[in-house]
């Protein structure tokens, strides 16, 4: 899933260690997280929301829309 | 305090740390496995034959990985030089789970290479043999939950999908050839056969979901 985890993690200023070590994840996690390789778990979009101050979908994007 | 200069998402030195990561692999398995062979010619371990030999070789990659992680783990500088990371403090924050790792892919090898040397013919007596791959087994579960306790979610994830993986590998490899067996197209395996193929398809699965993932791509 597409998000904008780099984007944010950069406004802040913080490299992938620092967002890591606040998150309490590794660095590798970040780096496929950024990369779409991997979509964390509900507990941890959370956790990037409520650091970043954003909603979730504003930090992942996801284009599903429900039928009418 | 702003901290993106230390971001090491492209690393320098990726191609030459490429060739390092290949061509090291390559040398140290050609040698090994050639020294290996060498030592099992000499008859030094007692008469062996193919599935033994194959055993070993399989553990051998076991010890392998094990070694060069756990080495990763204590020395991080070098290890960045070898192991697919940002840097060395990236070892340095997966200090405890690599080398819980390593030691547990050393004794799990370890578990393989004592029952390819045990029974008729090789060096270990049964109940040596026995004794020796109880405890490496105990040494590899103890350092893999370790190992487990200090991974995060990704590892964690990775961790269930390879062994997911490995199920349905393990019910195609194996169950393929016992199937074929049965039918007499082929020999029956041995036992050693069907742990070698246990231990070369956990090394598999889990290579396969890395892959899979892009985790493998050069960082």
């Amino acid at each position: 899933m597409k998000n904008r985890l780099k984007e944010f993690r950069e406004t802040h200023g913080w490299s992938q260690g620092e967002l890591a070590r606040r998150l309490g994840v590794s660095r590798q996690t970040i780096n496929a997280v950024e990369t779409d390789k991997y979509d964390p778990s509900l507990p941890l979009a959370l956790r990037m929301s409520k650091l970043f101050g954003v909603s979730v979908p504003e930090l992942f994007i996801d284009d599903w829309e429900p039928q009418p | 305090m702003n901290t993106a200069s230390t971001d090491l998402s492209q690393p320098p030195h990726k191609g030459r740390k490429l060739a390092l990561m290949i061509g090291g692999g390559a040398l140290t398995g050609f040698f090994g496995a050639l020294g290996l062979m060498t030592l099992i010619d000499s008859g030094a371990l007692g008469s062996l034959g193919p599935s033994r030999e194959i055993a070993l070789l399989v553990a051998m990659l076991y010890g392998f990985m094990g070694v060069l992680v756990g080495f990763g783990a204590l020395s991080p500088r070098l290890g960045a030089r070898f192991l697919n990371v940002q840097d060395a403090e990236e070892l340095r924050e997966m200090k405890q789970s690599l080398l819980a790792s390593g030691i547990g892919s050393v004794a799990f090898g370890g578990v393989l290479a004592v029952l390819a040397l045990t029974g008729p013919g090789a060096l270990l007596a049964p109940m040596a043999g026995a004794v020796a791959a109880g405890v490496l087994l105990v040494i590899a579960t103890l350092a893999s939950v370790r190992s487990m306790k200090h991974s995060d979610e990704l590892m964690r994830t990775v961790s269930r999908q390879a062994g997911s993986t490995a199920f349905y590998l393990v019910l195609l490899f194996i169950g393929g050839w016992a199937a074929f067996s049965i039918f007499g197209f082929v020999p029956q395996p041995q036992m050693i056969d069907i742990l070698t193929l246990i231990w070369a398809i956990l090394i598999i699965a889990t290579f396969s979901v890395c892959a899979k993932r892009g985790m493998l791509g050069m960082r």
